[in-house]
């Protein structure tokens, strides 16, 4: 516990954390501020619910007078929407983007019921489990949901990199190794209490920037709308998991703490086989950040693509878990990508564990 | 209590650093003198259990050191010849730290902190930061840390290197006063550091142990090899390329040469009681720090 302490003490006594944490979650804003309004909510609540086929005339209905209105208004001064119509414009299309999920996902298990895959009995039992028809203004829950995935990968990235590479150079660059190696608990106990405190320190970022998420989304867009299913989020369209918003968004912050601890591992891990901060450092930003560049810079089989999105970027992202149905075929059973993720994280964490305490016992000072 | 070494040897590539050394100590000081390159930092620390040999064993109290892993640990104190520090630390939480290395309870902790900082005379100094102080008192903290567990065996690497005359004695009479009922094994290339408080003079040269004997029997083994000359200024350069010259001093129109030598160097030359340093500079053939 004394040992933890003074890791954790170490650990968070670099200042260069608190201000590279500051500058990137002012990055993640864009520097831009909207606010939602109380009328907009007001006109979203009106259609708040279920959406039944009385609502789906009323939105087509809707949707062409204000068309004709347009046209018409258009022929006249050119003046396009008011505030008020770009909302309802909006719920109209949401609507009919609603109703579209269901019809995809029936036509979908249409075409399974003629399939017989090895995972197409699983893919027909998501999508018969599926019900994504409550609609309800949901703008804040979605942003908290991209900020998840999309800018939680710099920060945690970034603020793991800055506060752990040095977590076993600094012992060399300061001569303090002899001391540790030499000392009873130098080796597996300190070991133990550098792994932990990197764990807390990644759950301690993670906490950080989601509650800035939940701040600063909320407060911008409101919090209503997470019991809406994650399929209203266009980039889940496809998504055969039944989740609402507020499900998915723990289950992604999940997954993204368990990839993050993963990750948290490596570069303790890399960290006690480099001497030099700096080369620990660019080693782990090449392991984080290579696997980004090959998906995105190369055009890959699916099969290949797929192989690099098992990487600590992509599971922190989460999103390709979840955004299509996606299996991997264990001797003909299929296991869905998100189990496939949490398994691999597990396992590499505890590879990684062993490796580094294989190294920590094995160390011997050379210089 | 004892500290064995066995046919200990250590190569880093194709160069031999240690030799088929073969050593055992009891309690008390043991001096290990070498010249830069002999060997005495990796003896060390294979000692200290932070560098292991390329074949050999090093046993303590007849059981293999690498077999009592943690349990060995627990019972040296080790000061690197360079002694590290994290700066920004004051001297009583980088002491807690190493106790919480060295596996002290918090309390056990405090307590032994304020036990070694009164030793070294750093108390006034405990919320001082050590990246502030001077190499003296950072040699200080060194040995602070390296008592904290109330070592069976410390081992202390070339412990005054750099230190000033001041701060030598103040090291000295420290290990005199800490070294009952240990293993205190101290490496170094200044012979006064072991002259007066080594059990056992230990001499390594290029990798191999040379010599191990109590220093009287080491001075006893070059009595008739010092040897004092006069000579005028002119004859100084013709001694000093011939033979091994330890001192220079001057005696009104002539000069004094202590000379090291297997034979008479001069026909005038008289014989001397030999010293650590005519030791030193018999094996190694370099000037005497």
């Amino acid at each position: 516990m004394q040992l933890l302490k003074f890791e954790l003490y170490k650990m968070y006594r670099q200042k260069i954390i608190y201000f590279t944490f500051i500058l990137l979650v002012l990055f993640s804003t864009g520097f831009t501020f909207n606010r939602i309004t109380d009328w907009e909510k007001d006109l979203y609540r009106e259609w708040e619910g279920p959406i039944s086929e009385e609502k789906i005339q009323l939105a087509h209905q809707g949707n062409e007078e204000l068309t004709k209105k347009m046209d018409e208004r258009v022929e006249e001064d050119g003046f396009v929407y008011s505030e008020t119509e770009q909302t309802k414009m909006g719920i109209y299309e949401t609507i009919s983007f609603i109703i579209n999920i269901e019809k995809n996902a029936n036509e979908k298990l249409s075409k399974l019921e003629k399939e017989n895959n090895y995972n197409t009995d699983l893919e027909k039992a998501m999508l018969k489990d599926f019900d994504t028809s409550y609609f309800a203004y949901n703008k804040g829950p979605e942003k908290v949901i991209d900020y998840a995935s999309v800018y939680s990968i710099f920060l945690t990235g970034a603020m793991l990199l800055i506060g752990l590479s040095t977590i076993y150079t600094q012992e060399y660059s300061s001569g303090v190794d002899n001391y540790i190696l030499s000392s009873k608990k130098g080796r597996v106990s300190l070991l133990w209490a550098k792994v932990s405190a990197s764990l807390i320190y990644t759950f301690v970022i993670v906490i950080a920037w989601e509650l800035f998420n939940l701040g600063w989304n909320v407060f911008q867009f409101g919090n209503e709308g997470w019991d809406t299913s994650i399929q209203h989020y266009f980039k889940y369209y496809f998504s055969p998991y039944s989740f609402n918003m507020l499900e998915y968004h723990f289950i992604q912050l999940g997954i993204h703490l368990l990839a993050a601890f993963s990750f948290a591992i490596l570069i303790v891990l890399i960290s006690s086989i480099c001497k030099n901060s700096l080369i620990a450092f660019f080693i782990n930003g090449a392991i984080f950040a290579t696997p980004y560049l090959i998906v995105e810079m190369l055009m890959l089989p699916n099969g290949v693509e797929d192989i690099f999105r098992f990487s600590y970027i992509y599971i922190m992202n989460v999103e390709f878990l979840f955004d299509h149905f996606k299996t991997f075929n264990f001797f003909g059973y299929p296991i869905l990508y998100p189990v496939v993720a949490i398994v691999w994280m597990v396992v590499v964490s505890m590879a990684l564990v062993l490796v580094t305490s294989h190294i920590v016992r094995k160390r011997e000072v050379t210089v | 209590m004892n500290l064995t070494i066995e046919n200990v040897t250590k190569s880093f590539g194709d160069k031999k650093v240690l030799n088929e050394i073969n050593l055992e100590f009891t309690t008390g000081v043991y001096g290990i003198l070498g010249a830069n390159g002999s060997g005495k930092t990796t003896l060390m620390r294979i000692l200290a259990s932070v560098m292991k040999p390329s074949s050999g064993k090093v046993f303590f109290n007849t059981q293999d050191i690498e077999v009592l892993d943690q349990k060995y640990r627990d019972v040296i104190g080790y000061l690197p010849q360079h002694v590290g520090v994290y700066k920004s630390f004051s001297t009583e939480k980088f002491l807690m730290y190493i106790a919480s290395l060295k596996g002290l309870k918090k309390e056990e902790a405090k307590e032994k902190v304020t036990e070694v900082l009164e030793l070294v005379g750093l108390s006034e100094h405990r919320k001082g930061k050590v990246g502030k102080f001077s190499g003296g008192m950072k040699q200080r903290v060194g040995i602070a840390q390296a008592l904290l567990n109330d070592p069976m065996v410390l081992i202390v690497d070339e412990p005054t290197a750099g230190l000033d005359p001041k701060e030598r004695i103040r090291f000295r009479n420290l290990l005199s006063k800490i070294s009952t009922n240990r293993i205190v094994l101290l490496s170094t290339h200044i012979v006064s550091d072991i002259e007066f408080i080594a059990r056992e003079v230990l001499i390594l040269k290029e990798g191999k142990l040379v010599q191990k004997e109590t220093p009287k029997e080491l001075l006893r083994s070059i009595k008739d090899k010092v040897w004092t000359v006069f000579v005028d200024e002119s004859e100084i350069q013709y001694f000093q390329s011939k033979y091994k010259v330890s001192n220079i001093g001057r005696d009104q129109e002539k000069f004094q040469l202590r000379i090291i030598s297997d034979s008479k160097p001069h026909q005038n030359a008289q014989n001397e009681i030999p010293n650590l340093e005519d030791l030193y500079l018999y094996y190694f053939d370099e000037e005497v720090a």
